[in-house]
């Protein structure tokens, strides 16, 4: 393997989103994790001093609340937790660590569903999805974390109460898309 | 350029001044011992030591009246020096007449001598005031009146100083810059580099520094605070979140995945604002704290950029911690500030800023070590508040010199009030009232001759300084302070500091190398080998106190000149036993014989060494100074002997005079000319060769073999020096002193009269000057010379723009050391930028307008700043990348970032000035300056043009 932790990545915008995700590896190869989701909102993406290192965050104007985020993250100690437990711990220990914060946060109410799907003996891609009250509103979110031996993407659609219901809708379609590629070059 | 050249050095001699004389920047500008003929400026006494007021003011007058731009830094530290012998001398006389009858009811001493006035008193007092009063004339007629010389007029230069004293502050700011912005060791250029790594951890040095130019600008106004403390806050959580991308990725279990996510959560489900509102009362008082601690860098900063450096930097440290204790603490910690609010947020902040590594490494940059540079640099606020107080500095080295004799009645009549003392005839008493010292300390006419008997065991020029008059050193008397003089001096001598600097000035390196290192009689009985092993191993430790002298950060450091002139003397004495040494046996077999001769004299050199130094160099002037040999030197005497020659005999009579010898020589036109030497100026070198020539077989001839040249091992003077000589000496200070020659041509001259007083071999003594004495072993060919590369008009510019007292030294220690290129290299420097800098640099440097055309179609003060901080980033660029290049191009792009800060400051009053047009016309520069062609046109307005 020997695959290093160092992430370089571009992204591309077409009609739909496109980023990719780059691993080095140091016999000159490289590991390349990449997303995409064909897209038809129009998101805007944080730039400028907003912007950080290796993550994105997207909303929508039309509406409050609605928002797209993703990080790209070189981590190769968490793949072999995930490939070898099952959904149900896995879901537990992530719980129990959100749990930590949600004391601190004012978050209450907190529950999800979970999935866990096996793209191949290097893809899992492991989802929540759930509800939580933070500041006596009612918030939802899904989380889709794209596991491989080299790192992780983990992709995050937020949205409240007071998000346009047909924007929320068509965003979580399409976040249901999003299509996670692993490749070695 | 010139004036910008100017006010650039006299910021940094003045910033550190206080209102007197500073010992720390003036010895760099001037030398101070020169103008101290006896005792210690650094004696607090006021009678510890004694001036030559008439020098001080000669330097002023040569400064004044040499047609060169006046060096503001040597003139403010020769004024302060003046005005400090003044006041000793005040001080002095007050505490003695005080107790004496001599003063009358009024303080004042009456014209005629009170019966029970001591004659002692009486004639030193009427001396001193003679010479003090004469000297403040010559202050006064020189800064008040138009005094002319060589069509010079003393009234422009002094219009000169007077614009520099109105324009140092903003220099001074500008100068402040460069120390903060100093790639190596500035502390506003290291806080971007440490610790600004997201915006800036692409930039290489030139880059940075350009960005730390713009951030430490004195014009940066605070109107933009705000928006920088928006930018800090948003800084912060930039940082929140760049903490929180280093837990995901050194996330070992899904646990903490889960922890990190739900902070991610917050901190994306929050806009920066929001992010900034809940940390905001974190990083302000984290801030607060940090200004505290750090305000060494922080000083740097102005305007906005001082709230942005200290919140960026307050953030940075915030993460640092939340990620350094893991994710469980930043987390707990981070979601403490985001959202449960924290009670007690200064004494987090406050213990945050105390434990950072961060600001622990801060602190260990910015202080000594670092701290030295550093620490100076760091108090920028001080050096501010210096560089306001260095106008008014120069305002009081501009200030007329009270009256002498008034200032001493006024203050002995309110002693005698305050004290009620009686007073009483000190005819009886051997030492004055305020210790052995002050004898010697103002009378100065009687110092000029106590130094004259002191000549024996001093340098060449000390004894030049002190032989003002030839025919008053035949009636020297040695009395009993004299002689408690001489001994002060040779203890003097025996200073580690002062043998480091003179120990290789005298003829030893040339009669007898050996001695520099060793006692030579130890070098008795062993071989060649053994010799040179003993010296080499004697020269090791000579060498690293040097080095450590040029290195120390004490005011009386030698100079990196100094350093160096001690060290390629040492270099060329190792040189030269080593190939004494290294000779064939047969040689050697004839020097060893020669040497048990040579061991002889140099035994009886041992013989009245160390502790008997002083009585044996009290002895040799007793008898030296009648010309009379002195035995224990008559065997080193057969090289002076050889020195007959067929020589002229135009001054061996010593009522011819050099002055009625010397050639004129017009030295500025040496100076102006090109590299191809004019026949005018040829003929003046030629001139000087041919003087030189008949001075030095002149001196030959009438120093008889028998003149003493004892060698006294540890004198480091080591010579009595021959009437004829001291004469000479005294002449060519005398033609200082009226400013007929300049201080170069004066230590190039007293380097012939040592020469030909010390060994008509023609192995001269390597003097500290621009000029230096280059004779062989025919005398006839003995030539004055230029040191460094023959002049062009960019090396005479870089001179004129850094003259300093330090003869040899075209820059202070602080330039050399600021613009020193070693330990820089190219680091931080890639090809393409060094590329595109010369481009640059060659592009402004191409004619005398280049750089005005830079700025000629900037409409904006800001732009107008950006041009001219990018510019001189190339320029520094070229000349840390540079190497190892010619004195003479680091002067050049010294030169040139002056006059990049001259246009800059003519294109600021252009703007400024088309803005009140109407009612402030600017003055036109006269189109008729008077420039090489290659500098620039002065910034300023028509009474400096003329420089």
């Amino acid at each position: 393997m020997n695959m290093k932790t160092f992430f370089t990545f571009f992204a591309v915008f077409f009609l739909s989103l496109t980023l990719w995700s780059e691993t080095d590896q140091s016999e000159g190869k490289k590991a390349i994790l990449s997303y995409a989701i064909p897209s038809k909102l129009n998101w805007t993406q944080n730039t400028g001093e907003d912007a950080v290192p290796d993550m994105q965050v997207f909303t929508l104007e039309e509406t409050e609340g609605l928002k797209l985020a993703s990080v790209q993250i070189g981590n190769e100690d968490l793949w072999p937790k995930f490939s070898t437990m099952d959904k149900e711990k896995i879901f537990q220990e992530l719980v129990d660590g959100k749990k930590s914060v949600h004391k601190i946060a004012g978050v209450s109410n907190w529950k999800a569903d979970k999935t866990l799907t096996r793209k191949s003996d290097k893809e899992i891609i492991f989802e929540i999805t759930g509800s939580y009250t933070e500041d006596a509103q009612k918030k939802h979110f899904i989380e889709k974390y794209y596991m491989t031996p080299y790192g992780f993407i983990l992709m995050t659609l937020d949205w409240t109460a007071k998000s346009d219901e047909a924007l929320v809708k068509k965003a979580q379609a399409e976040f249901k898309n999003i299509s996670f590629k692993s490749e070695i070059k | 350029m010139k004036l910008i050249s100017l006010l650039t050095i006299l910021f940094s001699a003045l910033s550190g001044f206080s209102q007197e004389y500073n010992r720390a920047e003036c010895d760099n500008a001037i030398d101070v011992k020169r103008y101290i003929v006896a005792g210690s400026l650094d004696n607090r006494s006021a009678g510890g030591k004694t001036y030559n007021f008439d020098r001080i003011v000669g330097a002023l007058e040569n400064e004044l009246l040499s047609g060169e731009p006046p060096d503001a830094k040597r003139f403010t530290c020769l004024s302060m020096l003046h005005k400090k012998a003044h006041d000793d001398a005040t001080e002095y006389w007050v505490g003695r007449l005080a107790k004496s009858t001599c003063a009358g009811d009024d303080g004042e001493v009456p014209s005629v001598k009170p019966a029970d006035c001591d004659d002692d008193t009486w004639d030193k007092f009427h001396r001193s005031k003679s010479l003090i009063d004469r000297s403040a004339k010559r202050i006064a007629k020189l800064t008040n009146d138009c005094v002319e010389r060589n069509g010079n007029k003393s009234c422009d230069a002094m219009e000169t100083l007077k614009n520099i004293q109105q324009a140092i502050e903003p220099m001074a700011e500008t100068t402040n810059m460069d120390k903060c912005c100093d790639t190596a060791e500035g502390p506003a250029f290291r806080v971007l580099r440490g610790f600004y790594t997201v915006e800036f951890g692409d930039m290489n040095d030139s880059e940075l520094q350009k960005e730390c130019y713009k951030r430490t600008r004195p014009s940066n106004k605070v109107d933009g605070v705000m928006e920088f403390a928006s930018t800090c806050i948003k800084s912060a959580a930039r940082g929140i979140a760049e903490a929180v991308m280093k837990w995901f990725k050194t996330a070992k279990a899904i646990f903490e995945l889960g922890s990190v996510t739900e902070i991610w959560r917050i901190v994306r489900n929050m806009s920066l604002a929001e992010v900034a509102q809940k940390i905001g009362a974190l990083v302000s008082a984290m801030v607060d704290q940090l200004v505290a601690q750090l305000s060494s860098w922080n000083n740097c900063f102005t305007g906005p950029y001082k709230v942005d450096q200290a919140c960026k930097l307050a953030s940075s440290i915030a993460v640092d911690f939340m990620v350094g204790g893991g994710i469980a603490k930043g987390i707990g910690f981070l979601g403490s500030v985001l959202k449960a609010g924290v009670k007690d947020i200064a004494g987090i902040a406050k213990n945050l800023i105390s434990s950072s590594p961060k600001t622990t490494a801060i602190l260990q940059n910015l202080k000594p070590g670092a701290a030295g540079k550093a620490s100076s640099a760091a108090t920028s606020a001080a050096t501010r508040a210096a560089s306001k107080k260095a106008a008014s500095n120069l305002a009081i080295a501009l200030r007329p010199v009270t009256d002498f004799s008034k200032s001493v009645a006024a203050r002995v009549r309110k002693l005698r009030e305050k004290e009620g003392g009686g007073r009483m005839n000190l005819a009886d008493r051997v030492e004055p009232p305020m210790g052995p010292n002050a004898a010697t300390a103002v009378p100065v006419t009687q110092a000029t001759t106590t130094a004259t008997t002191a000549v024996g065991v001093q340098t060449g020029s000390r004894a030049a300084s002190a032989a003002t008059s030839a025919s008053n050193s035949n009636l020297i008397k040695l009395t009993t302070k004299s002689v408690q003089k001489i001994e002060k001096d040779i203890r003097a001598f025996r200073d580690s500091n002062y043998k480091a600097i003179y120990a290789t000035r005298g003829t030893r390196a040339v009669d007898a190398p050996e001695s520099l290192f060793l006692r030579p009689d130890r070098l008795a009985g062993k071989t060649p080998a053994q010799k040179m092993k003993m010296i080499e191993d004697a020269a090791k430790p000579r060498r690293a106190q040097v080095e450590r002298l040029s290195n120390t950060s004490h005011p009386s450091r030698l100079t990196q000149a100094q350093a160096r002139e001690i060290l390629d003397n040492m270099d060329d004495a190792l040189a030269r036993l080593r190939r004494r040494y290294g000779q064939s046996s047969s040689t050697s077999s004839v020097a060893s014989s020669v040497g048990a001769g040579g061991s002889t004299s140099a035994g009886v050199r041992a013989g009245v060494a160390a502790a008997d130094a002083a009585e044996v160099a009290a002895k040799n002037i007793d008898t030296a100074i009648p010309t009379s040999a002195s035995t224990s030197a008559a065997g080193t005497q057969a090289v002076v002997g050889t020195s007959t020659s067929n020589a002229t005999t135009a001054f061996t009579n010593t009522t011819t005079s050099f002055l009625d010898a010397l050639p004129k020589v017009d030295m500025s036109s040496i100076a102006a000319s090109t590299a191809r030497v004019s026949k005018a100026v040829q003929k003046q070198m030629d001139d000087i060769n041919d003087f030189m020539q008949k001075a030095r077989a002149n001196a030959a001839q009438s120093n008889p073999s028998a003149t003493a040249r004892s060698s006294v091992y540890r004198n480091q003077s080591n010579r009595a020096i021959s009437q004829d000589a001291i004469r000479r000496h005294g002449e060519i200070e005398n033609l200082y002193r009226k400013g007929i020659i300049n201080d170069e041509q004066a230590h190039a001259m007293h380097d012939i009269v040592r020469v030909t007083e010390s060994s008509a071999t023609g192995t001269a003594t390597r003097y500290n000057t621009r000029y230096i004495a280059a004779p062989n072993t025919n005398p006839s060919t003995f030539v004055l010379r230029e040191r460094s590369a023959p002049v062009s008009p960019a090396g005479v510019a870089g001179r004129v723009y850094h003259r300093s007292g330090n003869m040899g030294a075209p820059m202070t220690a602080a330039q050399t050391n600021r613009y020193s290129d070693s330990g820089k290299e190219t680091a931080g420097y890639d090809d393409d930028t060094i590329a595109a800098s010369e481009v640059v640099v060659n592009r402004i440097s191409a004619n005398s307008s280049s750089i005005t055309q830079e700025f000629a179609n900037l409409k904006t003060e800001a732009e107008i700043l950006d041009r001219a901080d990018e510019l001189r980033v190339k320029v520094k660029t070229v000349e840390a990348t540079r190497g190892a290049a010619a004195s003479e191009e680091k002067e050049k792009l010294q030169a040139l970032i002056i006059s990049i800060n001259n246009e800059r400051d003519r294109a600021l009053q252009r703007i400024r000035a088309s803005e009140t047009a109407t009612t402030a016309p600017v003055a036109n520069p006269s189109p008729s300056v008077k420039q090489p062609a290659s500098i620039p046109a002065p910034t300023r307005e028509e009474p400096l043009q003329g420089d």
